[in-house]
């Protein structure tokens, strides 16, 4: 344990020069502006075009072969940095899921003029100009973050599936973005949409009030730097979740600010461990991917069918690989030791 | 018939399956294997450690497939039916019966007219080894609508599956369907040329709804009664009822009183598509696994225990130090005297197939559980687990409720059919 510990400390310093040198290169090469494949992937795909070669391998590959002297076991280069900080108190993170509430409130602020914006466009019975309000209500509330029920039955409301109402689709508690998204990209007259939306703006009025109020564990708050990017490669990637406008791309941008706010949050518990740096690594190149994509649609996010393969390919390839590095934010931010599990009586 | 357990099933004895699940006819043949020169045993005998002369009777008083242990790989495919009356309908089901006899039964293949297209695609060479293949034949709630008229036989517990959780999937062209049939042998060639035998015997009559196919994971110890692993990497089937218990299995597997006539000896099949997400399971620490099962992913044994069979005493534990009030396990089977009647007899595979539109990977667990009323037991284990932590890592995307009705009668009978009550 000593011997562990100290090793932690020796290469803790090794580790600070590797974010200096990596904030260096992040700086001097300008990453965030493409897509750019992991070192290993690109040898293995010789053909592949990559628009920005030199911008991302040399800070991943280093961060990721300290990754593995830190750990000293030669195992996995991405486990949890030993952190002497750790376990932290549960009011550690009082600050960080203030903050977070903060960001929250601010973009729930913004949604509320969206969904109003989106109820007079339905009234208008102009469907073009629906869906693309739509789009932007749906992309705010994907920036919340909101993953697992953050927001209880209020979520439900907004956000909701019809999958497993008794009456699925044509069920009356159906209602909400998505009833919307089915309505829009559907044959329905957009004005039979206007209670939908109208519902919807009383709802997101309603969010405004729970979210300050609801109630975030540390265990939720570390957990969903993670799950909230696993659930748009679960949800929007594979298109199940978006399937009528199959905005999947729009929802994934959405869901990488929410995680960039949850981790920029935790900045003062992470301080430049390595699980931050290759996290936020992950997400500057996912935004990168997402930045490329868009730019090649002229500005817009375009739906997941209209993805070329190799944007498909180079989209996919970023959200795993950004999931592979955030996957070990949970580890470097326990608040207890794990209890031993209690023996299991005899007869 | 002698309802097989696990471990005969799994010794890699051809001889010891076959004399324990096979009836005299395949006992015979094998006997005799070596004093002819019959192609089936000598296919055998050349690959003695694939259990390929394994016979399974399609006869009997229950259809073969419900208690035997899982094979190694299975089909799962759902019809809709397509036949103009009931008459047509009764002609391929029994069409489908006989085929499917023939197949379990194995043997050489008629040529007949060498002009003709062959009988048989060839696919397993000019004489087929039994191979344990089953085929298990089932009807859903919409067969008896009122297209053929069977709206008064329909058992008594039968309904669609119903939606359970705002996480239900459900595809609708991967859920429901007229006609189930379950396909399962030792080797995926088997169950792959028993598929497309069957097909033509039901042309007209069934169209393909849906398939899906699932393979066991190998027996890999420690014991040879240790259960295999679903791809979360967890043992799967630990707390099963005792197939062999007939008192047990008359009360929680076999239709009951209250059914009509026809149904007697029936079962009802639940089958569920459950996406697993593997990768994001991955990315979970192995304590956080655990106590979403509540077993030790190595041993299967509850937590805090030594070994897989162990009782998880959760009487011992009402307050979830040791294993977690919302732990599948104790969700899943609670081991109360309440909840003694809902147990299930499950028969799970796994399934491996492809790839999304994410590039993750499309596997999961095919659900199967036989039992007695899917109101009593099925539904009520699963209203328990809707708020289980796993949810999040897995979602159903298909599958259905079936009713499967009784064998064609004493083993041997040879002129029954399944479905034939129904149309008397």
């Amino acid at each position: 344990m000593l011997d562990r510990l100290s090793r932690g400390a020796l290469l803790g310093a090794v580790l600070l020069i590797a974010v200096v040198v990596g904030l260096v290169l992040f700086t001097a090469l300008g990453v965030g502006g493409g897509p750019a494949d992991h070192p290993e992937r690109r040898a293995a795909v010789p053909g592949r075009t990559v628009p920005h070669p030199a911008a991302l391998p040399g800070r991943a590959g280093r961060s990721e072969s300290i990754g593995s002297r830190e750990n000293g076991d030669g195992g996995d280069p991405d486990a949890p940095v030993l952190n002497e900080a750790i376990p932290f108190r549960e009011a550690d993170f009082r600050g960080p899921i203030a903050r977070y509430r903060r960001y929250a409130a601010a973009e729930v602020d913004r949604l509320i003029p969206e969904a109003a914006t989106l109820r007079r466009a339905v009234a208008s019975g102009d469907r073009e100009r629906s869906r693309t309000a739509w789009r932007a209500a749906f992309e705010r509330y994907q920036r919340l973050g909101a993953v697992y029920g953050a927001f209880g039955e209020v979520d439900g409301a907004i956000d909701g599936l019809a999958g497993g109402l008794p009456h699925g689709t044509r069920d009356r508690h159906f209602t909400g973005l998505h009833r919307l998204e089915l309505g829009l990209w559907g044959h329905e007259p957009v004005r039979s949409l206007i209670p939908v939306a109208t519902r919807l703006t009383a709802d997101v009025r309603r969010l405004r009030r729970v979210v300050p109020r609801t109630e975030i564990t540390a265990l939720d708050f570390a957990t969903r730097a993670h799950e909230i990017v696993e659930d748009a490669q679960r949800d929007f990637l594979s298109g199940r979740h978006v399937p009528w406008s199959h905005e999947g791309v729009l929802a994934t941008a959405g869901g990488l600010d929410a995680t960039q706010a949850v981790l920029t949050a935790l900045h003062p518990l992470l301080k430049g461990q390595q699980s931050e740096v290759t996290s936020q690594a992950g997400l500057d190149r996912l935004r990168g991917t997402l930045r490329s994509i868009r730019a090649a649609h002229h500005g817009v996010d375009p739906t997941t069918d209209a993805l070329r393969p190799s944007e498909r390919n180079a989209l996919n390839a970023s959200t795993s690989w950004a999931l592979e590095r955030l996957q070990t934010l949970p580890g470097s931010l326990e608040t207890t030791d794990p209890p031993p599990i209690p023996k299991l009586p005899s007869r | 018939m002698s309802p097989l357990d696990r471990r005969q099933f799994l010794s890699r004895s051809a001889l010891t399956l076959g004399a324990a699940g096979a009836g005299a006819a395949a006992a015979a043949a094998a006997a005799g294997a070596a004093g002819t020169d019959d192609p089936t045993a000598a296919a055998a005998a050349n690959a003695p450690s694939d259990g390929l002369a394994g016979a399974v009777p399609f006869d009997g008083p229950h259809q073969a497939g419900v208690l035997r242990p899982a094979s190694a790989h299975a089909r799962f495919a759902a019809f809709d039916a397509t036949a103009p009356d009931a008459g047509a309908l009764a002609s391929a089901l029994q069409a489908l019966s006989y085929r499917a006899r023939v197949l379990t039964a194995g043997g050489a293949t008629s040529p007949l007219d060498p002009d003709a297209p062959p009988l048989d695609s060839g696919v397993l060479g000019g004489t087929i080894a039994p191979d344990g293949l089953t085929v298990t034949i089932g009807f859903g709630a919409s067969l008896f609508d009122d297209r053929y008229g069977l709206a008064k036989q329909r058992p008594a517990h039968l309904t669609p599956m119903p939606r359970f959780a705002v996480d239900d999937d459900l595809v609708a062209d991967q859920t429901h369907g007229d006609v189930l049939v379950q396909i399962a042998a030792a080797h995926r060639d088997t169950v792959t040329h028993a598929m497309r035998e069957l097909m033509r015997t039901v042309r007209g009559a069934l169209e393909l709804r849906w398939t899906v196919d699932g393979f066991q994971g190998a027996s890999r110890g420690p014991t040879r009664k240790s259960s295999s692993r679903n791809l979360f990497g967890f043992r799967d089937g630990t707390s099963n009822p005792d197939p062999a218990d007939a008192a047990l299995m008359d009360r929680l597997v076999w239709s009951k009183a209250g059914e009509p006539a026809w149904a007697a000896g029936g079962t009802y099949l639940v089958v569920r598509q459950i996406r697993m997400q593997v990768e994001f399971w991955d990315r979970v620490g192995l304590r956080e696994q655990e106590n979403m099962i509540g077993r030790h992913r190595d041993t299967g044994a509850p937590l805090g225990g030594t070994d897989e069979f162990q009782d998880p005493r959760l009487d011992a534990d009402p307050k979830g130090a040791r294993i977690p009030s919302d732990a599948h396990i104790r969700l899943a089977n609670p081991r109360t005297a309440a909840t003694d009647d809902q147990r299930i007899l499950r028969r799970a595979y796994n399934y491996d197939r492809g790839f999304d539109r994410a590039g993750t990977l499309d596997q999961g667990l095919l659900f199967v559980a036989y039992n007695q009323d899917p109101a009593r037991q099925f539904a009520r284990i699963q209203e328990r687990l809707n708020d289980e932590p796993m949810t999040d890592y897995v979602s159903p995307v298909g599958g259905g409720y079936f009713f499967v009705p009784p064998g064609t009668g004493r083993t041997g009978e040879r002129s029954g059919w399944i479905g034939r009550t129904l149309f008397a």
